[in-house]
């Protein structure tokens, strides 16, 4: 099944308003929610199936076993990420409630109980959130009282049948490697599409992945193996600026783009400015989309009267992307 | 103190929160954290010369004549960065710069060269001092250049009574690096279903830094807000309620900030500024320190 990614650079453009409506006008019965660490597409669209949650492991963090530490500090200084640090712990718990900086600390020594609190001392601890797992620390600890301890930085979210998939996950606040867990996201779409009935197969023209905002690694990761981006712009100083950004890093890959703008008519200056940008870029210009708080309110809630001028874009919007989809020259 | 300001979802308001706020400090910084989608500066326009800092990671090189081939840097390396080719090949985008390699290597084939991955601005707009990071086109990491733009803000800190960090959109590790280092954070919200899902998520990031923190609704109208709905049942203080309005969506598409147009937008950020001093609890003593910074 071909994928349609939705981006847009600059967050709140409404990307995730056009793919709730694409996901409604195409029937596709797959699709998916790449942006991990704020995902909404659940909140409007329907799936029946039930939801199959699976813990996702990110990289593995260091580990100080506190019996074996002598807090030489040989980690610390090898840590590029500022991740471990050799604390005094009767100190650093006195410290910790009074800078909520350490919270971390403070609540890996509320878990490590049976470490030696009471009796003090120099140990190193690992803040996990700034750790990246990259084992530089426990190559360099003398004492082998460093190990490696998998980390649960999210969950997956499956709603599949063999009539619907719906793929999304969450990852858990402050974590890191969410461009790994976009791509499980996108593996689960993958794997539980090709399990579609015929039926759902006919009824799917393509399948709809809402995307992140940003350039980064959960764009990146979103983008593998996508046929068609579908940019949600934005009319203003900030959202011209950021689709900028957004097309030098879909321009390096060969996969189709179009544009289209949300929110139109707020900045008709700046709308005429991306009209500009997609000539210049050789973009197809996939409509205009009117402020319309109505649409926007119905769709955020899973409503659809299909009237109105938003609508009417939308579909047009949805017509532009279907042909494009189909060509395969393009 | 620094003041962080997040929100979840994106196009909440972030940007728009901390640059009308900035505008309405007597003096302050005003530190651009949201370095893959940089949009501060095009409100805040430099007025000074601008000072660019170049930020880069030291990533390593490898020297063929010294190689053994003996693969450890490749069997090291946690991120898959690194594959064997006949010689070590590096991936540049998914080095996390961690010195491994160059650790683990026997024969000190492995050295270390910068390799660029974005830019830290600084330069002064009225009495706001600008510092803006700017991830480079095509990296997957904004954390080396949020913690550059981080410690700029921390050095300038003692200078200034407030510093605004203006983050990431999400509540991944970009927005928790921020979140790590500010005093007070501050969730912008949207009135719409979306908005208040982001919102708990942004409040969950927040309550496990355990950092006080109060959220601005913004965009509001009149009916129902999820988000409003959210603050009061969790018991988060509703510091400001910024109604929608065309005019200041229009103002905002232009570049110009909403403070210089709207005289009940001025009042707005004039109380937001009050009561984020008060959160923070602030004694008579922070204000003569105001007054001083800004007789500079």
């Amino acid at each position: 099944m071909k994928q349609l990614l939705i981006l847009s650079g600059k967050g709140g453009t409404g990307k995730t308003t056009v793919a709730t409506a694409l996901v409604e006008l195409s029937g596709t019965r797959a699709f998916a929610d790449c942006d991990v660490d704020a995902p909404n597409l659940h909140l409007s669209t329907k799936v029946c199936a039930p939801s199959e949650q699976t813990d996702f492991e990110g990289m593995p963090r260091a580990f100080v076993d506190t019996s074996l530490c002598t807090g030489c500090g040989a980690c610390e200084s090898r840590c590029r990420f500022g991740a471990i640090r050799v604390h005094d712990f009767a100190q650093s718990l006195d410290s910790a409630s009074a800078n909520c900086a350490l919270d971390s600390v403070r609540r890996e020594l509320a878990r490590a109980d049976s470490s030696p609190l009471a009796s003090g001392g120099r140990r190193a601890r690992v803040d996990r959130i700034s750790c990246e797992g990259c084992r530089v620390c426990m190559h360099v600890c003398p004492e082998g009282a460093i190990s490696m301890t998998p980390e649960v930085t999210g969950k997956t979210i499956v709603h599949a049948s063999t009539d619907e998939v719906f793929s999304t996950a969450c990852l858990r606040a402050g974590a890191g490697n969410s461009g790994k867990l976009v791509a499980a996201v996108k593996r689960n779409l993958t794997e539980r599409a090709s399990l579609l009935n015929e039926d759902a197969h006919a009824a799917s023209p393509f399948a709809v992945i809402d995307g992140s905002p940003g350039i980064g690694c959960p764009v990146i990761a979103s983008l593998a193996k996508v046929d068609m981006v579908l940019i949600v712009a934005e009319p203003s100083a900030s959202g011209i600026s950021d689709v900028e950004r957004l097309l030098q890093v879909v321009g390096r890959l060969r996969v189709k783009v179009a544009l289209c703008v949300n929110k139109a008519d707020v900045d008709s200056a700046s709308t005429q400015r991306l009209l500009e940008l997609c000539e210049a870029a050789s973009i197809p210009f996939a409509g205009a989309i009117p402020y319309d708080h109505c649409m926007a309110k119905n769709v955020s809630e899973g409503v659809f009267t299909w009237d109105g001028p938003g609508y009417e874009a939308v579909r047009q919007v949805y017509e532009c992307v279907s042909r494009m989809l189909d060509d395969r020259e393009g | 103190m620094k003041v962080a300001i997040l929100s979840g979802k994106g196009g909440a308001g972030k940007t728009f929160t901390s640059v009308n706020l900035a505008l309405s400090a007597e003096s302050c910084v005003y530190a651009d954290c949201d370095v893959e989608a940089p949009n501060g500066g095009l409100f805040l326009r430099p007025e000074t010369p601008v000072s660019v800092q170049e930020v880069s990671v030291s990533t390593p090189r490898f020297d063929a004549d010294l190689c053994t081939k003996c693969r450890a840097c490749v069997d090291f390396c946690a991120f898959g960065a690194l594959a064997f080719i006949g010689t070590p090949l590096l991936f540049d985008e998914i080095c996390h710069a961690c010195g491994g390699c160059m650790m683990v290597c026997p024969v000190g084939a492995v050295s270390e060269a910068p390799r660029g991955v974005g830019q830290v601005e600084e330069y002064g707009c009225g009495s706001i001092n600008v510092i803006a990071g700017r991830m480079n086109i095509g990296e997957s990491s904004g954390m080396p250049v949020i913690r550059s733009v981080l410690r700029e803000a921390s050095r300038l800190e003692s200078a200034s009574d407030l510093v605004i960090l203006d983050c990431p959109p999400g509540t991944a590790c970009s927005a928790a690096e921020c979140v790590k280092s500010a005093d007070l954070c501050i969730i912008v919200a949207e009135p719409s279903v979306y908005g208040a899902h982001n919102l708990r998520m942004a409040h969950d990031l927040v309550s496990f830094f355990g950092k006080p923190c109060g959220v601005v609704l913004n965009k509001s109208m009149p009916g129902e807000n999820p988000s409003k709905e959210y603050c009061l049942s969790s018991g988060i203080p509703i510091l400001a309620d910024i109604p929608f309005d065309r005019e200041v969506a229009a103002a905002l598409a232009g570049g110009r900030p909403a403070v210089e147009e709207s005289p009940s937008l001025r009042a707005v950020f004039r109380d937001l500024l009050q009561r984020i001093r008060k959160e923070l609890g602030e004694d008579s003593g922070e204000y003569a320190a105001e007054t001083e910074v800004s007789a500079r």
